[in-house]
């Protein structure tokens, strides 16, 4: 039989860990492939999972060639490259022109970053500060931004952030309706907003990102790269002689930094890391954090209400979540059912893309308050 | 398996942070909401030139002024501190040696 040995020594060290692994990459795969929620990261995260939970294996470890790109593009050495670069990308798919037309609804995206700082306080009833900050910012909706933001802070669960992040996204369609219809009335649910299109010059969409990096930046310094890789994609795209360095971001460029993003993530799946109650909780918490963000935009919409002669549908305050376009179209799906003739797709859709701006920033706050403390 | 501690004191220790952040979150935006409208308006057709280059100018002078005299500021704070002492030579003179 030891002759046999070199076929068998790795079996010999499976555990039952590994196969629990095993399933939960099989179950990243299946949500990705067969109910297509969000496949370009839950699948190479589904498979890197996998990779990483074989016994000893060579993918990890000091040479291994995941946590070699985790070191040049994750972890903090490397100053958190890999999501910042997919911002550039990011920022260059955005078209701000709804709220450039209509500044006002920025307002919205701010009010449903409620969900980050409500699950700060309730995970720091169960984890240090910075763990807490790390898990909170699940409510970004933001994939980039929770890595960053889990990274910069140091926090020993950026795989159960993650997962959590990127599934609860994915599940915006099935969490976010039954808040709004529980926090709403009929009635409100059918106010129209008409929509009147206001032309936005080019000299407004060229200097907004700039702009905004620099109110951002001097508020918080540590939003400086979220904000500024953002807007920096949003410049190339919007200024109007860099159309093949546009196209390469949005595609080349995101596809590329997605694929390297999504499997390099998974070092932090491992078993070890990852299967522990902390993981359970981290993912309950985040779907709170999802809820109450829902809640905090409606509620303020709501609030505005009170005080507004032309009344504003309360649902669009939902769409202040950064999960785009998902949740202008939830937001705007439901408007329809009950009223075939509303459309508030162009308000839901001018929210959202404020909440992708609001979340950013939240991020850059939350590293303002708990970069530096101790512990 | 958990590594967690329960501590609900800390839930209220921590709504400092929820205050903070909101009202940082609302008034960064409110900041970039006027601006935006401002952007808007001194970009539109509207407005004459001139005005737009008052603007322009004026905006231009409020950031000079503002970084002219933090700069002052700065470096007056650097003036004021007290001057570390010299440190003692300890090192064996070429006699003693």
């Amino acid at each position: 039989m030891e002759v046999f040995e070199f076929l068998y020594s790795y079996i010999s060290m499976l555990e039952w860990t590994h196969v629990a692994m095993w399933a939960i990459g099989g179950i990243l795969i299946f949500l990705a492939i067969k109910k297509e929620m969000e496949p370009t990261l839950l699948l190479p995260l589904g498979f890197g999972t996998i990779l990483v939970n074989l016994p000893m294996s060579g993918a990890v470890g000091e040479n291994g060639p995941l946590s070699v790109l985790f070191k040049a593009g994750i972890d903090h050495v490397s100053g958190e490259l890999f999501p910042l670069l997919l911002f550039i990308g990011i920022g260059a798919m955005i078209d701000f022109g709804p709220i450039l037309s209509n500044p006002k609804l920025m307002i919205f995206g701010a009010a449903a970053q409620f969900g980050i700082f409500l699950t700060i306080c309730l995970a720091s009833m169960f984890f240090d500060l910075k763990d807490a900050a790390s898990i909170g910012i699940i409510g970004a909706a933001d994939g980039p931004t929770s890595i960053v933001v889990a990274q910069k802070l140091g926090s020993n669960y950026v795989g159960a952030i993650m997962v959590a992040a990127y599934s609860y996204m994915a599940l915006v369609p099935m969490i976010q309706p039954p808040i709004i219809k529980l926090l709403t009335t009929k009635q409100e649910r059918l106010i129209r907003m008409p929509y009147e299109q206001k032309s936005v010059s080019k000299t407004t969409r060229i200097l907004f990102p700039i702009i905004v990096t620099v109110i951002a930046g001097l508020i918080s310094a540590e939003s400086v790269s979220l904000v500024g890789f953002l807007m920096f994609g949003n410049l190339i795209r919007e200024c109007g002689v860099l159309d093949s360095l546009s196209e390469t971001a949005q595609k080349t460029l995101a596809n590329l930094v997605t694929i390297f993003l999504g499997i390099t993530i998974a070092t932090q799946m491992q078993a070890d890391k990852f299967l522990q109650l902390d993981t359970l909780l981290i993912l309950g918490l985040g779907l709170v954090a999802f809820v109450f963000d829902t809640a905090g935009g409606v509620l303020f919409a709501k609030l505005l209400n009170l005080f507004l002669k032309k009344k504003i549908n309360p649902m669009i305050g939902a769409a202040g979540i950064s999960a785009f376009p998902m949740s202008g179209r939830v937001v705007h799906k439901m408007a329809l059912e009950e009223d075939p003739n509303n459309f508030i797709l162009m308000q839901a859709i001018g929210v959202n893309v404020s909440g992708q701006v609001a979340s950013v920033i939240a991020g850059g706050l939350v590293l303002n308050f708990f970069m530096n403390m101790g512990g | 398996m958990g590594n967690f501690i329960f501590k609900p004191e800390a839930f209220v220790d921590s709504l400092q942070y929820m205050g903070k952040g909101m009202l940082g979150i609302i008034i960064v935006i409110g900041i970039i909401i006027l601006t935006t409208v401002l952007i808007n308006y001194f970009t539109g057709e509207k407005v004459s030139r001139s005005k737009k280059i008052l603007f322009v100018s004026a905006l231009c002078l409020a950031i000079i002024f503002l970084s002219a005299a933090n700069t002052i500021r700065i470096d007056q704070e650097k003036a004021n501190q007290p001057e570390t002492p010299p440190t003692t030579d300890v090192s064996p003179s070429v006699d003693e040696k």
